[in-house]
């Protein structure tokens, strides 16, 4: 996309627009002929270099802008587009709402949490809920999946399509065919992936959702060649998700690992006693941050009670979810950056892959199947 | 009138010059208010001619210079733009001011976006309740401007003004709907889109004259990842301030830009938090307020202003906006970072 994307800003367009010929021909000579140069140049560079007067030159921009304009939108239009598809489910109707709709499509959401917190959990989930048909949330679309830190967990998924199909028979048929599963080893085969194979790869096969798991591996090998060396690329490949996720209309999942929170200095506003990894120059490139943390209570399975507690009434964003259940349970913390705007838990549980657990929590109204993300009673 | 210039003083090529001399057209007060066609029948000069000495003579027409006394008296006038939050509000002299180009810059997460999003919202504010009533546009290039966060903001500030103002025929006319419509929306992709919007904004602004606010949400995003060339990208971004505070005084726009933030490592080897694109953009916003977290609270620093002392406020995001932090949660989480300043000091006693 990219090649095509800069194609459009560094071809001759003179030809395009409706201006005088003289003007054309002018720029024609002094080489100015792409929108890059065009836009690129001031006002003055143009005068001096094509000899021409200011209405002169104020034309030619104004064609080169109105032609390279993007598409305006009051957000009223934007707000009563229906058929858009904002939001990709994530297969718990508590996490949903939590997230007003599921994992946004376009821009990077990241999820970061300890080893254990149910990570990888949440990207499989999402990989098989993108297949899903639009009526029932998902995108019907294929999925990138890339590993980077251990091999690909395909008994885990075959766990998980099984309940998929139980749940969902109206489903795909075969969910694997359209998971495209790639291990990259390090960050320079990382980044060229992005660049290079993900573009075509997406493009080809319809491709909906990118899960990277997980970007801080590939990066963090490299921590002893120092934070400079490996800003640069990941910025790089940062931006290129971004580009992805905007110009296909991608849902980009990136995983991170924590690191410990060190100095006074609170960056993101989380509380305790981990930051997600990678750095500043990174958080700048995400748009959704979540956060996973365990919390590591073991109850007997009772029903408990969805506990919605509002710490005044939508005051500070802030709502959390408590439930008893059985299994072990995982906290997300959110600090999320577009929606709700402020830092706000909730709590989901992961079962563990014991069948009978089901039949013990199945009647609940949040539903929920075991070896999935629940949201809990 | 001392914007009086002789026309030999202008440029014209000599045949045009002595052209205009011979027919007794010795100064731009001579040319003022003719049409070419009469000039031209006067002079003998082609039409083309004349219509570029017109044309050149009142783009040079230099105003009259003000006092001071003059200029106090119009910048009390200039209005600003509430916030809703009005510890925000009196830091920055009673809202972001018109005519000025406001950066905003802080950790991600911290509330840019929100701030913005909540500017595009209360600039709608009719005049008759102490608002700007105009429109907004938005330049988003991070893609993170969700419309259904604006109607959470435009719900609440809607509710607001007419819980203020219940019997004024404007507050009739505030509604939700007129608010998301009043925001025009352009996602830029790449660096050149959003050169290309700034390029149409004259033609833009003619064609909805109530733009009050112009949003870039945010101007480092491109411009930090798609250039390798760190004079080039300051050349552009100078470029592009002069013509967006061009704007700003012309047409009576608040300018608001957002900021990454960077970790700058000094020469001692510590590092410290600044806002991104380096020292020369620095120079370019008018006002510049940064956002940070202290101690799980929002604060807003003015760290540079030129008419207002800078200090630091609290303000919180909520579901309605940006607000202020009821004293109450304030003196609580003051009571909070005591308590763990005093768990510091008492695990270091033991």
């Amino acid at each position: 996309m990219s090649s095509i994307a800069a194609n459009t800003w560094t071809r001759n367009i003179l030809d395009r627009l409706d201006i005088n010929p003289k003007v054309k021909c002018r720029a024609q000579k002094a080489g100015y002929v792409s929108a890059i140069r065009i836009l690129g140049a001031s006002q003055s560079e143009l005068q001096h270099k094509l000899e021409l007067s200011e209405f002169h030159i104020k034309n030619l921009t104004a064609a080169v802008a109105s032609y390279a304009l993007p598409k305006q939108e009051t957000a009223w239009e934007m707000a009563t587009q229906i058929e858009a598809k904002t939001h990709l489910t994530t297969g718990c109707p508590c996490l949903d709402v939590f997230l007003s709709g599921g994992v946004a499509v376009g821009g990077v959401t990241e999820v970061s949490g300890q080893s254990g917190s149910g990570k990888t959990q949440f990207g499989l989930q999402l990989a098989l809920y993108a297949q899903l048909p639009r009526s029932l949330g998902g995108i019907a679309k294929g999925v990138a999946y890339i590993c980077t830190e251990s091999q690909f967990p395909v008994v885990r998924l075959q766990q998980m399509i099984g309940h998929m199909k139980l749940k969902y028979p109206q489903g795909p048929k075969s969910y694997t065919d359209n998971i495209f599963v790639h291990h990259v080893p390090d960050m320079d085969c990382l980044v060229d992936c992005v660049r290079y194979q993900l573009p075509a790869l997406v493009s080809r096969h319809n491709v909906g959702l990118v899960v990277v798991d997980s970007v801080a591996a590939a990066f963090r090998v490299e921590e002893d060649s120092g934070e400079m060396n490996r800003s640069i690329p990941l910025q790089a490949m940062g931006y290129r998700l971004h580009h992805l996720a905007a110009s296909y209309g991608l849902v980009v999942v990136t995983l991170n690992q924590v690191t410990a929170a060190m100095g006074t200095v609170s960056l993101y506003g989380i509380r305790g006693d981990v930051t997600p990894a990678l750095g500043l120059s990174w958080a700048n490139l995400i748009t959704t941050r979540l956060m996973m943390t365990r919390t590591a209570s073991y109850r007997p399975a009772i029903h408990g009670k969805m506990q919605l507690m509002h710490h005044g009434p939508h005051s500070s964003g802030k709502n959390v979810m408590e439930f008893n259940s059985a299994g072990s349970s995982r906290k997300l913390l959110a600090a999320e950056y577009n929606v709700s705007g402020g830092v706000s838990d909730i709590s989901v549980m992961i079962s563990d892959n014991k069948f009978h657990i089901r039949d013990k929590i199945y009647d609940s109204g949040a539903g929920g199947d075991p070896g999935c993300i629940l949201g809990i009673v | 009138m001392n914007t009086n210039r002789p026309l030999d003083e202008l440029g014209f090529p000599a045949v045009v010059i002595s052209r205009l001399l011979e027919s007794d057209f010795v100064s731009t007060d001579d040319v003022q208010n003719l049409q070419p066609a009469e000039l031209g029948s006067a002079t003998g000069l082609s039409l083309k001619e004349s219509a570029e000495v017109v044309r050149l003579v009142s783009a040079t027409s230099i105003s009259e210079p003000q006092d001071v006394l003059q200029i106090i008296e119009d910048e009390s006038d200039i209005p600003h733009i509430v916030t809703f939050c009005e510890a925000i509000d009196t830091l920055l002299g009673g809202g972001i001011p018109l005519r000025a180009i406001t950066e905003i810059s802080g950790t991600p997460g911290i509330g840019k976006t929100q701030m913005c999003l909540q500017v595009c919202v209360s600039v709608q504010v009719p005049v008759s309740v102490g608002g700007v009533g105009g429109q907004a546009l938005f330049i988003d290039t991070e893609g993170s401007f969700t419309s259904s966060r604006i109607k959470d903001m435009a719900s609440h500030a809607v509710h607001h003004v007419q819980s203020i103002s219940t019997d004024n025929p404007d507050a009739a006319t505030f509604t939700v709907e007129s608010i998301l419509k009043g925001i025009h929306y352009f996602r830029c992709h790449n660096y050149i889109e959003v050169l290309a919007v700034i390029r149409h904004l004259p033609t833009l602004l003619q064609s909805h004259p109530n733009i009050r606010l112009v949003v870039i949400d945010s101007v480092a995003f491109h411009f930090r990842h798609d250039f390798s060339d760190n004079v080039a990208r300051t050349g552009l971004l100078c470029q592009m301030t002069h013509s967006l505070i061009q704007l700003a005084g012309s047409h009576n726009l608040a300018v608001i830009v957002t900021n990454q933030m960077t970790t700058k490592i000094e020469n001692s080897g510590s590092s410290q938090l600044v806002a991104a694109l380096g020292e020369t953009w620095g120079h370019c916003p008018t006002l510049r307020l940064s956002l940070h977290w202290q101690h799980h609270i929002r604060v807003a620093t003015l760290i540079k202003a030129p008419h207002i002392r800078t200090s630091s406020v609290n303000f919180q995001v909520t579901v309605a906006g940006i607000r202020d932090i009821s004293s109450g949660s304030v003196t609580q989480n003051m009571a909070e970072a005591q308590n763990s300043k005093k768990r510091k000091w008492t695990s270091d006693d033991s």
